[in-house]
């Protein structure tokens, strides 16, 4: 089933479908929300409250999603998920000012639990089956899910930060020819990993 | 074919690939593939990850990101509050937004150098226009160190007709700096709502000139005058913007070796577009200057194509229209102050801009200018660049004819020769004006130039008649038209004229064999060496027209470029 049909048949009532879209548009979600929020904050944050506040809205909404294509459906989710950013940043920075107590410095991050948004929504969902036959963005973000992480933070500082390597190497507390050696070795990992799928 | 990632060349390129992409530019992506085929699938990666990516504020609008993701940031840093309702989205959105001790009201221009905002200095409670430097414009520390120290140079000045410069800093690594905020408007955007009557328009660019002559006295060259630099207040009194800092991002800096071309040239001296920074002093801006009055006098600037390629190449070598050609009611005393201005040599305008204020102020009061007629020697120059084409034909035919009547003169031809010659050659002087008369209007310029070109061949092949014919050595002349005919930078014209002088050329041939066996006694009659110059006519051709093909290409490339 390509994703229009799984969509249609969301909108149509069918709960199944609706779980399936929902569980395609988590992973993409948390990748966007953690660009977004990193982009602002410039520190790494654990925003898995975010992107469940947002998948809420979407859930409670999700009769006014009208869209019948993925680029609409990604569309939809990233409208709710940017009204809630700033409410979000600004609940974000009261914390931290009263004690710090959200904002973890990079180096000392638990690989396993800073990349906890990324997790798949639901333990049977292997998105590289369940992502055949949509296009690059959804495949992407399902690629990215499953790279090692200091592969997923060079490519969330580089490409979806947009920061510039020398930035990139400061962040990562490693040398810029490290990290664009790192990141050279990410994104040949991601090409093959959306060959494969193909 | 796969990626490989330890080479540091690709991961360079994949780098700069992206940060295009990021800046909202289109990359070369076909130019790439064609060298690196094997980056396809890594491409397609970098792109999708960019559809990932929060949205950028500048994406598709062609303006590069990085001061604006810089600016989002700093301004973050500043007040936690200001988000209301915004999220990390354009930052039309995000205004009115603070920005250090400023907040930052709206978004009043974009230019090659920066954003300008207008904005609140809440200390002073005054409105400013604040100008955020691109970062790619201040690469390295000593980028850094040479826009501070300009800047600050800058903010000394003090002229009724300069914006002043209040204030030159940083925040949160965001290099701005601020001026004095003019309500109005450019004079770029008062000219295209209409032309300026003739003594506001002089009298504007005499207050400019007496502005740049403060700069020059202060050693600064403003290096990029033009109408989009000349604010105008509500009174339409101007003010002269953004000087002295060109000169910090010249070239070394890729940012302005692409923005020159970018950039519209048709203000910039010959020595700029040449790109001959150790000529460039006070006098690029008077040129600059002239430029301007010309606009002001015939609404368009001196030089104008459609690429800036093209523009360069008529900077360099081209003498522009005629103020009084485009707008008969120009006087002609401005016309010689515009000229003067716009004189190729730096040594041939005015001394100082305040002698052009000087010059302009006189001509406002009816009192005689101290500028003097150009000499015969600068008129002559002027006239062969306003028309090369005639003046290269009108060039040769005299030194053809002197040659001739030399040759007359020592009696080495009869008279009846003589007079056929003279007759040839006075219909070929006229027949060229009249070419160029029509060339200039523009809706016979192609078949002006056509009939232009099968003139000469015919012309050449009735002289060669009168004369020895194949036997002349006049003959060499056919390699000249076809040289002769790359002038117009076209390919095809290149090879219709080749193609118009073997023709002409074996005309000549059949002749010789046919009818002048008089001729064949006195003369080397093998048959290969026509062959021969048919040959090298044709090289000839091939050549001319690779050549001419190779700035075609180079033009369009240049052109493509541009934003």
């Amino acid at each position: 089933m390509d994703i229009n049909e799984i969509i249609r048949r969301a909108q149509e009532g069918d709960e199944s479908c609706r779980q399936r879209l929902f569980a395609l548009g988590r992973s993409y979600m948390g990748l966007v929300a953690r660009a977004q929020v990193e982009t602002w904050l410039r520190v790494k944050v654990d925003a898995s409250d975010l992107v469940q506040q947002t998948m809420l809205e979407a859930h409670r909404d999700f009769h006014r999603f009208q869209g019948a294509s993925e680029k609409e459906w990604i569309g939809w989710l990233r409208r709710i998920l940017s009204h809630n950013c700033a409410d979000w940043i600004r609940s974000y920075r009261g914390t931290a000012k009263r004690g710090a107590a959200r904002e973890v410095p990079f180096r000392n991050v638990d690989d396993t639990q800073a990349f906890g948004v990324l997790e798949p929504a639901a333990p049977g969902d292997t998105p590289s089956q369940e992502f055949l036959q949509q296009d690059a963005e959804l495949r992407m973000a399902a690629a990215m899910e499953q790279l090692p992480a200091d592969y997923q933070e060079v490519v969330m500082l580089r490409n979806l930060q947009r920061l510039p390597f020398n930035e990139v190497a400061e962040r990562m507390g490693r040398s810029r020819p490290a990290v664009q050696m790192l990141w050279m070795r990410a994104i040949k990992r991601l090409q093959e990993m959306l060959a494969e799928d193909v | 074919m796969s990626l490989l990632p330890d080479d540091p060349q690709l991961a360079q390129l994949l780098d700069n690939y992206l940060s295009r992409l990021q800046a909202g530019q289109r990359p070369a992506r076909d130019r790439l593939l064609a060298q690196h085929p094997e980056l396809k699938s890594a491409l397609d990666c970098l792109e999708a990850l960019e559809q990932i990516a929060p949205e950028s504020a500048v994406k598709g609008s062609g303006t590069p990101l990085p001061v604006v993701s810089d600016a989002v940031r700093a301004a973050e840093g500043g007040a936690a509050d200001s988000a209301t309702g915004a999220t990390v989205a354009a930052p039309g959105e995000l205004l009115p937004r603070p920005f250090g001790q400023y907040e930052l009201l709206e978004e009043i221009g974009r230019g090659g150098m920066g954003v300008v905002y207008k904005a609140r200095q809440k200390d002073l409670e005054r409105i400013v226009a604040l100008k955020m430097v691109l970062a790619t414009h201040l690469a390295s520390a000593e980028h850094v160190r040479r826009f501070q120290v300009e800047a600050k140079a800058a903010a000394r000045l003090r002229h009724p007709h300069i914006v002043h410069i209040h204030e030159v800093g940083q925040i949160h690594g965001q290099h701005y700096f601020t001026m004095e905020y003019v309500e109005g408007e450019s004079l770029a955007q008062r000219l295209a709502r209409g032309t300026l009557d003739l003594p506001t328009a002089v009298q504007l660019l005499a207050g400019v000139a007496r502005a740049v002559e403060h700069l020059h006295r202060q050693e600064i060259v403003h290096r990029d005058l033009k109408p989009s630099n000349i604010l105008l207040d509500a009174e339409g009194r101007p003010y002269v913007t953004d000087f002295g800092l060109a000169k910090v991002f010249a070239p070394g800096s890729q940012a302005t070796t692409t923005g020159v071309i970018a950039g519209t040239p048709s203000y910039m001296s010959p020595e700029q577009a040449s790109g001959q920074s150790e000529r460039i002093g006070p006098a690029s801006d008077i040129y600059s200057l002239g430029a301007m009055l010309y606009e002001l006098l015939t609404r368009q600037p001196p030089f104008k194509a459609d690429n800036p390629l093209d523009v360069v190449i008529q900077v360099l070598s081209s003498e522009p229209a005629a103020p009084r050609s485009l707008n008969p009611s120009v006087p002609r005393l401005l016309e010689m102050i515009c000229r003067k201005c716009l004189s190729k040599s730096p040594e041939d305008r005015y001394a100082s801009a305040g002698a052009l204020a000087d010059d302009l102020e006189r001509f406002l009061r009816g009192e005689p200018l101290q500028l003097r007629p150009p000499s015969v020697g600068q008129w002559f120059l002027r006239w062969t660049r306003q028309q090369p084409a005639l003046s290269a034909r009108l060039g040769a035919l005299s030194l053809f004819y002197l040659i001739e009547m030399v040759n007359y003169g020592v009696g080495g031809v009869d008279r009846k020769f003589h007079i056929e010659v003279s007759v040839l050659a006075g219909l070929w002087a006229v027949c060229s004006v009249i070419c160029q008369l029509l060339e200039t209007q523009g809706v016979w310029a192609m078949s002006a130039q056509l009939a232009w070109g099968t003139l000469d061949a015919a012309l050449l092949l009735a002289l060669l008649f009168v004369g020895n014919g194949v036997a002349s050595p006049l003959v060499v002349a056919y390699p000249l038209l076809i040289v002769g005919s790359a002038m117009w930078f076209r390919v095809r014209f290149v090879w219709y004229m080749t193609g118009l002088s073997l023709l002409s050329y074996s005309i000549l041939v059949a002749d010789f064999y046919g009818r002048r066996c008089a001729l064949q006694e006195g003369f080397d009659a093998r048959f290969d060496r026509h062959v021969i110059f048919a040959a090298a006519l044709l090289v000839t051709g091939a050549l001319v027209s690779y050549l001419v093909h190779r700035v075609r290409t180079l033009s369009t490339f240049y052109g493509r470029s541009t934003p």
